[in-house]
């Protein structure tokens, strides 16, 4: 697990390539606090901040073929490297280290584009070919590792956190209202989109090739959930579930460095921690977040499964003051807007993992866009299936859906049944499952004065998908789901980019591609779907406690603005101050002067979801604003001390074509 | 404070939204982004104990709650079959008013 950067710049002045280089990864030094690493010659420079995870000795980047043609700058673990090593070797390549970059650099070399189709992992990486003096960026399927680029005059950037551009000579930070309405809408980020002018995340499964002065960007895999195997019955469904998710975990334990498993409490990550603990000889180390709110709180799970399988547990608990004392350093990681503050508490448990001497986990995300978790996914059945019903069915199926919220309980069902009459039918074209969850989302966009149309963006994006239109309409909800929520913040914002944060690595064996392949062949194939996630259950049944195993699924969540309320931090000012608001052009400043007043004013029972989440994208509007766009607030970084692979003209000239390694700070 | 008045009231102060030439009464709340779940409920729960009245499930279905002006007219018309019910009047005397919003 690294960080990486690098830009192409054909008419600019190499001598400083190194100093850019270096002012760049120290921006991003957090990611590989183990190594930094560069190369340059007289129009391309790459870098590396190395985590090292796997051949920590000889796996050092960025990393050139033995001809030092190819060079290549990697962010992450292709868990199946030992097997493409194999294939690669019985084709005749030799390998100098035992490191999974060493097989991807000979993998692309081998087979080009064809072999990301092939690699099993989270990844983002750039390629740089100084025979065509062409660039290749590529990143994983799922999104679990960023990639960032951005066109600069008639340079092309490339960062894993767009941070490290704030190092690029006259690079500004412009926040982009049309995409921050987007946000707003369906509550994150879409794959490319950053909230920055300029600013372009490559895709799910995208690569892009930088070549003559072109920009050329392809998918090489789309999103479908048919392409599992056959399975004729449940007892064979059960069973595969149980083989698929050891093959998983057992991919992800590829490791140099001894592997942790963050703890929720709930069923997906006692399922990993379960496989986990049967794969290795000593106790896994396990750790947990705990919420002095009882309402957030699932410790007493935690010491359940912890107890059961006899983890060195360690538990970290959260209140109000350490959502607010961590929230802008949390946010200068996560870089982007965002509807909730349970981000910060994943960057404190980074932290303490760190401090535990441990630096990969694995973790729970996928699971429930995979195997149907959400309540999304039973709301979309309910409402598509609404014609049909009768209004007792109706009425049982709306009560069972959300019964931790309030709002859900008997005295209200009346109301909410109108609610979901009013939505049964389709009326945002492809978003029929999301369409509720995007009311929250419409009322955040009042935050702009001219929101225009937030779903113009998303709607696109789902129609120019090959496979969406033939969708069912929960296969349509999960689609979005895996473009939206997961990538955009539990995979991001609450995943790698806190993680990372501290130097840690997460790996998600849920989001193995046989994971979910086999999961779109299960799903909905033997039951209903209403009860959560019954197969993945029932294949864990007898190997976990049954209060694990039956327990309902418990949002993970922290507390939001009644943190900010109850502490009252001096960074309000960034949203109570008119002088402040006035800085965000963007703004409607009447709606969000009458939001503050409210989240500041009433009990926190009498704030809403979506008034909680829009003064939470308010206030990271307005701190990202000072971060990067003002830079009034922006954390300090120093260069980073690297080995430096020079390959420009006048090291050349002085070291022959094998150019010179040199230590830059 | 007329029943008009103090619907128009709780949807601004609880919806943060003024109603004026922009942002009229015959407004689309839901199409607008300014009521979801959360806030149908706490409205439907407002009606019914400022009015003392009470929805039935059909009537919610059949006439969704959407804007101001279509709220104010359901309300009006519920307190007015009260009434005619208190009085003795027949249900079936009085006439529904129009929707028109």
């Amino acid at each position: 697990m690294c960080g990486i950067v690098g830009f192409l710049a054909r008419d600019a002045d190499s001598t400083k390539f190194d100093g850019i280089l270096a002012s760049m990864l120290g921006r991003i030094g957090h990611r590989g606090p183990d190594a930094a690493g560069g190369f340059a010659d007289d129009i391309c420079a790459l870098g590396t901040a190395r985590l090292a995870i796997i051949d920590p000795a000889a796996g050092a980047q960025p990393m050139s073929d033995a001809s030092g043609r190819y060079w290549l700058t990697y962010n992450g673990e292709i868990y199946n490297y030992r097997e493409l090593r194999d294939e690669l070797e019985a084709h005749g390549r030799v390998f100098r280290t035992r490191s999974d970059t060493e097989v991807l650099l000979e993998a692309w070399i081998a087979w080009g584009p064809e072999c990301l189709p092939k690699l099993n992992g989270g990844f983002a990486f750039a390629i740089y070919d100084r025979d065509l003096q062409s660039l290749v960026l590529a990143r994983d399927r799922f999104g679990k590792r960023p990639l960032y680029f951005t066109r600069h005059k008639d340079d092309v950037l490339f960062a894993s956190e767009m941070k490290a551009f704030v190092a690029y000579p006259g690079f500004h930070f412009e926040q982009n209202a049309g995409q921050i309405a987007s946000i707003l809408g369906q509550w994150t980020p879409l794959p490319h989109q950053t909230g920055f002018t300029g600013i372009e995340s490559l895709g799910l499964a995208e690569w892009l090739e930088i070549r003559d002065g072109t920009l050329t960007r392809r998918c090489y895999e789309h999103l479908t959930f048919d392409r599992g195997p056959a399975i004729a019955t449940e007892a064979d469904a059960i069973a595969r579930i149980r083989a698929t998710l050891i093959d998983s975990v057992r991919l992800r334990l590829r490791s140099d460095v001894e592997v942790g498993v963050y703890l929720s409490g709930g069923l997906d990550s006692s399922v990993i921690a379960l496989l986990t603990s049967s794969e290795t000889e000593r106790p896994v180390r396990t750790f947990s977040l705990a919420f002095e709110s009882a309402d957030l709180d699932e410790s007493d799970a935690q010491r359940e499964i912890s107890g059961f399988l006899k983890t060195d547990h360690t538990t970290l608990t959260i209140g109000h003051s350490d959502i607010v004392a961590n929230f802008e350093a949390a946010l200068y990681h996560a870089e982007v807007p965002t509807f909730r503050s349970a981000f910060v508490p994943m960057y404190l448990l980074s932290k303490r993992t760190r401090e535990a001497g441990i630096k990969v986990v694995l973790s729970g995300e996928g699971a429930d866009e995979a195997f149907l978790g959400y309540d999304l996914f039973k709301e979309t059945q309910l409402r598509a299936a609404w014609d049909g019903m009768d209004g007792a069915t109706r009425l049982q199926r709306i009560a069972s859906l959300y019964p931790h919220l309030d709002h859900y309980g008997p005295q209200d069902l009346a109301a909410v049944t109108s609610l979901y009459h009013q939505f049964s039918r389709e009326r945002m074209p492809g978003l029929f499952s999301h369409e509720l969850r995007f009311q929250n989302g419409r009322f955040s966009t009042r935050l702009l004065r001219e929101p225009g149309d937030a779903f113009a963006a998303i709607t696109g994006h789902a129609a120019h998908d090959p496979g969406f239109g033939a969708m069912t309409a929960v296969q349509k909800a999960q689609w979005l789901e895996f473009q939206t929520l997961l990538p955009g913040y539990l995979l991001s914002t609450q995943g790698d980019r806190m993680a990372l944060a501290h130097g840690v690595e997460n790996r998600c064996p849920f989001l193995d591609k046989a994971v979910v392949d086999l999961a779109g062949s299960v799903n909905l194939r033997f039951d209903d779907g209403f009860e959560e996630k019954r197969l993945l259950r029932k294949a864990f049944a007898d190997s976990l406690p049954p209060a694990i195993s039956a327990k309902r699924k418990f949002p993970y969540r922290a507390p939001d603005s009644a943190a900010f309320a109850a502490i009252r931090p001096d960074m309000l000012d960034a949203v109570c101050s008119d002088q402040e608001l006035a800085k965000l052009p963007y703004l409607d400043v009447r709606f969000a002067r009458a939001l503050v007043a409210k989240i500041l004013s009433r009990p926190a029972a009498e704030i809403s979801t979506k008034e909680n989440q829009t003064f939470m994208f308010l206030m990271s509007l307005a701190l990202l604003h000072r971060q990067f766009v003002s830079g009034e607030r922006l954390t300090p970084a120093a260069p980073a001390r690297m080995t430096f692979a020079d390959y420009r003209a006048g090291a050349r000239a002085g070291h022959a074509s094998q150019g010179s390694f040199i230590s830059v700070t | 404070m007329q029943v008009e008045d103090r619907i128009r009231a709780f949807i601004e102060q609880q919806f943060l939204v003024e109603f004026d030439a922009t942002f009229p009464e015959d407004t689309d709340l839901f199409r607008e982004g300014v009521m979801d779940s959360f806030g149908y409920v706490q409205l439907h729960r407002f009606l019914e104990r400022e009015f003392d009245i009470k929805f039935t499930e059909s009537e919610l279905t059949d006439a969704l709650l959407v804007s101001c002006t279509q709220i104010c007219v359901h309300v009006l018309r519920k307190i007015a079959q009260r009434g005619a019910a208190t009085s003795g009047a027949a249900m079936d005397d009085v006439q529904p008013l129009p929707i028109t919003a």
